[in-house]
């Protein structure tokens, strides 16, 4: 899932001379797949754990969980035991391993699904598991019980647990991903967050990722502890309060309510929002905060500028929109504003069924599943960096066009962006948006399932949209009060892909297609 | 405003020591105004006179309701016209910011010329609806707010009005992009690149831009003639032939009748529209060279051209799988697809049946379609099949890029390398496209709070914005083909008339003048200041 510090250095320590006399002795030498077993075993044990939650709590089916567990940590040693890494990564070589690390490790939380018979289709319960590592927070449990499937009140609170932590797991790798990986082999032009420049780091990549992730989970760490007591304080009991705080840091969304955040307090709404938006802020920002003590960090950050600016904006536009559609002032901004956030920092939680609101705040909604909140987070999207730069770069094109020859590049923090990253971002835009294009044309066009008619394409939209984003919710008939149980197999498969894709900032996957594709014909 | 040198303080001396004395020139010319904003606009007014005239003379022939308000209006536009070309001067050389002003500047003369002209002959209710109409008609869009009202019984000399205003407007636009907006990378494909790289200034009167503007109003002319004689043989009456013909090949689409092309039920007719809609969408520097016989090969290379006609061809295809439903593939739902087709992607508007009937899949397609727009060079507008090209290109790049962090790439197109300020400058466009969409679509939105169908108006919101942008006219749900653009509020109408000014002069103009008001107010300030300030210290 992530690699985190187990490239031990070479030295003489048993494990590794053991490895070294595997590899000699013709085991298979593949950085997924070891990167994978890891993985595959990191997240057997969470399951065991879930168990063992359950076992606490209501203990049903506490068996069935810890069974999965055990089963897939078995596995995931296995396959860790039989492979080895090789000497060098190459840059292709990583990105490749980031994607199927998370395949690797959807598939294999799906079994506990499985298991307890949650679902009857190994495919729901690998969309479900998909949707937690992504900490996307669609979700195929419905609860209003019409589409065949079961409601989260039926669940056993272990799995229920379990659904949880994939969500905080998922977080876990997407944090260093996002800081420390992505900017160094110059994904999407994240290298504007990196000091060094991309491509030079691929060699650095295992000691520098190693460090960072044990900074970053340190805060991880901290927003969890802190989400979990607030929480606590304004009325949850334990079990909820861990819950939540799980799926809040990852900005993922799913909650273990029916109703999701529907019936809870105000209270827990301001906590969640809170903490919401801390997650979705550049992970860096705050690990400097815990050292100095000092809010300069987050004063001289040009992205959190932006990022907070567009909440604020968003909260006044669909408060000022509700509100002139007919919606009592209070509960116009105290639902615009859960919303709003929500989906701005693409967590997914849901309070009022946005769907039945007027188009125009449902629009605003919209343009934040497309933007996402700030890079270094585990929030998804296109991200406000390259929005706001990307807009920089469009206005100053509006200067040049009178004064074709002025010299004015783009500046932030006095150093200027230099024309291979803005070319670099509107790479990823434009890609991103034609796979949402793509996506939606062929979700209305073979995924949707019978119930759905007259807003078929607002709903493939807005799923492509939301899957891509990792946001949760869709739009139409897939809106917060539904789940995506309304997308046919064919449906769901192509969100899941999309879900996946988004998450990891689009090049790995498609990365990792060309290599299969290259080697599946090189070996022909 | 217009960056002349003509700078001399009055009453003093206009040569340096020793040099030529240029003085007596100066002083004979000091009575024109010298003006590229006044000149141009006061050309554009006096051609709208003599079209309004023209208007007046067959409105007389068909009965003279508007003809005396057409009449009036005609001699108060020429008389403008030819005070402009006595008293008004091109500067020599103008700097390409003021070239972006002065555009602009004479496409809103144009505009509120033609708003006179619909309140005068009270063709429509209100002003902002007359207003509406102008816009609609000189960008080329398809939305009017005379559809669906007793269409037919409105004054010929109006309906010919109308449909003049879209053939100025589709030539005009053309004119816009190859003259003053060469440096977006937009405009004749088969040009060297040199030649499209940022001037300081253009020279109005080179012979290289006047030698191009002559080109394509001759390829406008004689497509315009041939549609005429083309509707005329398909059995329209001359009327009617030529009001459609100026429609179609403006790539406008106003109709004089509720059904547009539809009304006269006639296959001959629809394809004749086809292929006149599928020339006026392509690049008009090829159609030259494809009619003065030179190398076919020319045409065949020309990447933008390929797509084109892929493009048209692989969405009828797809949306004729979609739509079928088990009728087969009569020839009336092939020639209904392809028309729906060719309609949008050259960004006409004309249509034959109700698109928002069809299934999901196949409008959403349509949406796409909506988006792309036409060839660069072409009457069309959107956002450019070159643009889009260029950009899959650059995605294309970027991904390679990724795996070969330190190679440097070009992003190539066909043969020809794309230059990097000029991909800069189209994502830029294409950044501006997407606000435009983005605002666009929110700003309709927001004059449609509360009520029922909030699916429904999301999808008429986004797809009028874009839509509009793209200058096409007609979009889904409530925005339909044979909806009325006055079901739509008055705020979001003129959000629609916003997007499409932006959609056809690519905002560069619009912005520009914005920016002018504002430098320019600032400068006058200082220079007032700067004057008082000399007075003081003499």
């Amino acid at each position: 899932m992530s690699a985190a510090g187990r490239t031990a250095p070479a030295g003489r320590s048993p494990l590794r001379r053991r490895v070294e006399h595997m590899a000699a002795a013709g085991v298979v030498v593949s950085t997924p797949l070891h990167m994978a077993g890891i993985s595959i075993v990191l997240v057997s044990m969470g399951m065991i754990v879930s168990g063992l939650v359950g076992a606490i709590t209501d203990g049903q089916q506490v068996v069935a969980i810890v069974g999965a567990g055990a089963a897939t940590g078995v596995a995931g040693l296995m396959v860790w035991r039989f492979t080895s890494l090789p000497g060098e990564v190459s840059h292709t070589s990583a990105l490749a391993t980031v994607a199927w690390s998370w395949v690797a490790v959807s598939v294999a939380g799906s079994v506990p699904f499985l298991t307890t018979h949650a679902f009857d289709t190994p495919l729901d319960a690998l969309f479900e598991s998909v949707s937690g590592f992504t900490c996307s927070g669609s979700t195929l449990f419905d609860s209003s019980g019409l589409d065949g499937m079961k409601g989260l009140d039926e669940l056993p609170k272990g799995l229920l647990f379990w659904r949880q932590m994939t969500q905080w797991f998922g977080g876990m790798g997407m944090v260093v991903l996002a800081v420390a990986v992505l900017p160094l082999l110059g994904v999407g032009g994240l290298e504007l967050i990196s000091a060094e420049a991309p491509g030079e780091g691929a060699d650095k990549l295992a000691p520098r990722v190693s460090e960072t992730a044990k900074r970053l989970w340190t805060v991880y760490g901290v927003i969890t502890v802190l989400t979990t007591i607030s929480l606590m304080v304004v009325g949850m009991n334990l079990f909820d309060a861990v819950a939540h705080a799980f799926t809040a840091v990852s900005t993922g969304g799913f909650s273990p309510f029916p109703n999701s955040i529907g019936d809870q307090s105000l209270g827990v709404e301001i906590v969640l929002e809170w903490w919401m938006v801390i997650s979705a802020m550049n992970f860096n920002l705050h690990w400097f905060f815990l050292g100095e003590r000092h809010f300069r960090p987050y004063r001289e950050s040009w992205e959190l500028r932006i990022f907070l600016k567009a909440l604020l904006v968003g909260v006044i536009l669909v408060t000022l929109f509700n509100t002139r559609s007919g919606m009592p002032f209070p509960t116009a901004l105290r639902d615009s504003a859960f919303n709003v956030i929500t989906l701005g920092t693409s967590t997914g939680y849901g309070t009022a069924n946005f769907v039945t609101w007027s188009a125009a705040p449902q629009l605003v909604l919209f343009m934040f599943m497309i933007t996402g909140a700030m890079t270094g987070s585990t929030s998804g999207g296109i991200k406000m960096l390259r929005v706001a730069v990307l807009a920089k770069h469009a206005f100053r094109g509006i200067r040049l066009a009178r004064q074709p020859h002025a010299v004015l590049p783009i500046r932030r923090y006095g150093e200027s962006i230099p024309e291979s990253v803005v070319s670099r971002m509107a790479g990823f835009v434009l890609l991103y948006f034609l796979l949402a294009l793509v996506g939606a044309l062929l979700i209305v066009v073979i995924g949707l399932g019978p119930t759905v008619n007259s807003n078929a394409i607002v709903t493939s939209v807005g799923a492509s949209v939301s899957a891509l984003g990792n946001m949760g919710p869709g739009f139409g008939a897939a809106g917060p009060a539904d789940s995506f149980a309304v997308f046919n197999p064919a449906g769901r498969v192509l969100v899941m892909v999309l879900m996946l894709i988004g998450r990891l900032e689009v090049f790995p996957v498609l990365l990792m297609f060309a290599a299969m594709t290259k080697s599946l014909r090189r070996r022909a | 405003m217009s960056g002349s040198a003509h700078r001399v303080p009055w009453g003093q001396k206009a040569a340096p020591r020793g040099r030529y004395d240029i003085g007596a020139d100066f002083r004979a010319e000091r009575t024109r105004w010298v003006s590229a904003p006044a000149a141009l606009s006061s050309r554009v007014i006096g051609i709208c006179g003599l079209g309004a005239a023209l208007a007046s003379l067959i409105d007389l022939a068909y009965g003279a309701h508007a003809a005396l308000a057409l009449a009036i209006l005609a001699l108060g536009a020429l008389a403008v016209g030819f005070a402009g070309m006595r008293g008004c001067r091109f500067p020599p050389s103008i700097r390409s910011g003021s070239l972006l002003t002065t555009v602009g500047v004479a496409w809103l003369a144009a505009i509120v010329f033609s708003t006179l002209v619909y309140v005068a002959t009270r063709a429509t209710a209100r002003v902002d609806d007359a207003l509406f109409e102008s816009v609609a008609g000189f960008t080329t869009t398809a939305l009017s707010v005379m559809d669906n009202e007793g269409l037919e019984d409105t004054a010929k000399g109006v309906l010919f009005w109308r449909a003049l205003t879209q053939w100025f407007g589709g030539f005009g636009a053309l004119i816009t992009f190859v003259v003053a907006l060469p440096f977006l990378g937009v405009g004749d494909p088969t040009e060297p690149v040199e030649s499209r790289s940022t001037a300081r200034s253009t020279n109005l009167l080179a012979p290289q831009a006047r030698r191009r503007v002559k080109r394509f109003a001759s390829v406008y002319l004689g497509l315009s003639g041939i549609g005429v004689l083309l509707f005329l043989g398909g059995g329209m009456s001359p009327f009617d032939a030529v009001t459609y013909a100026f429609t179609t090949v403006s790539t406008g689409g106003f109709a004089n009748h509720e059904g547009s092309i539809g009304f006269f039920e006639s296959p001959a007719l629809e394809w004749f529209a086809i292929a006149g809609m599928l020339l006026a969408g392509a690049n008009f520097a090829l159609l030259w060279s494809a009619v003065r016989g030179r190398t076919h090969t020319r045409l065949l290379e020309s990447f933008e051209l390929r797509a084109y006609l892929g493009l048209i061809g692989a969405a009828s295809g797809a949306l004729l799988l979609f739509n079928a439903s088990g009728a087969g593939f009569s020839a009336r739902t092939v020639r209904q697809t392809v028309f729906t087709v060719v309609s949008l992607v050259s960004t006409t508007g004309h249509h034959l049946d109700d698109w928002t009937a069809w299934k999901a899949g196949g409008q959403l397609v349509l949406l796409m379609l909506m988006g792309v727009g036409a060839m660069s060079g072409s009457a069309g507008g959107g956002f450019r099949i070159l643009r889009v090209l260029v950009l899959i290109s650059l995605i294309r790049r970027e991904l390679a890029r990724q795996v070969h962090t330190h190679s440097v790439m070009v992003v190539r197109l066909g043969r020809q390398v794309i230059d990097e300020g000029v991909i800069g400058r189209m994502v830029g466009h294409m950044v501006l496209h997407t606000l435009a969409v983005a605002g666009g679509a929110i700003a309709i939105a927001a004059f449609y709070l509360g009520g029922a169908e909030p699916d429904r108006r999301l999808l008429t919101a986004l797809s009028g914005a874009v839509s509009a942008l793209s200058t096409t006219g007609p979009a889904l749900e409530g925005l339909g083909p044979t909806t009325s653009v006055l079901d739509l509020p008055a705020g979001a109408r003129a959000v629609l008339a916003a997007l499409m000014l932006g959609g056809r002069l690519a905002f560069y103009p619009i912005l520009a003048i914005v920016e002018a008001a504002r430098v320019g107010s600032r400068a006058a300030r200082r220079s007032l200041r700067r004057r008082r300030l000399r007075l003081i210290r003499r």
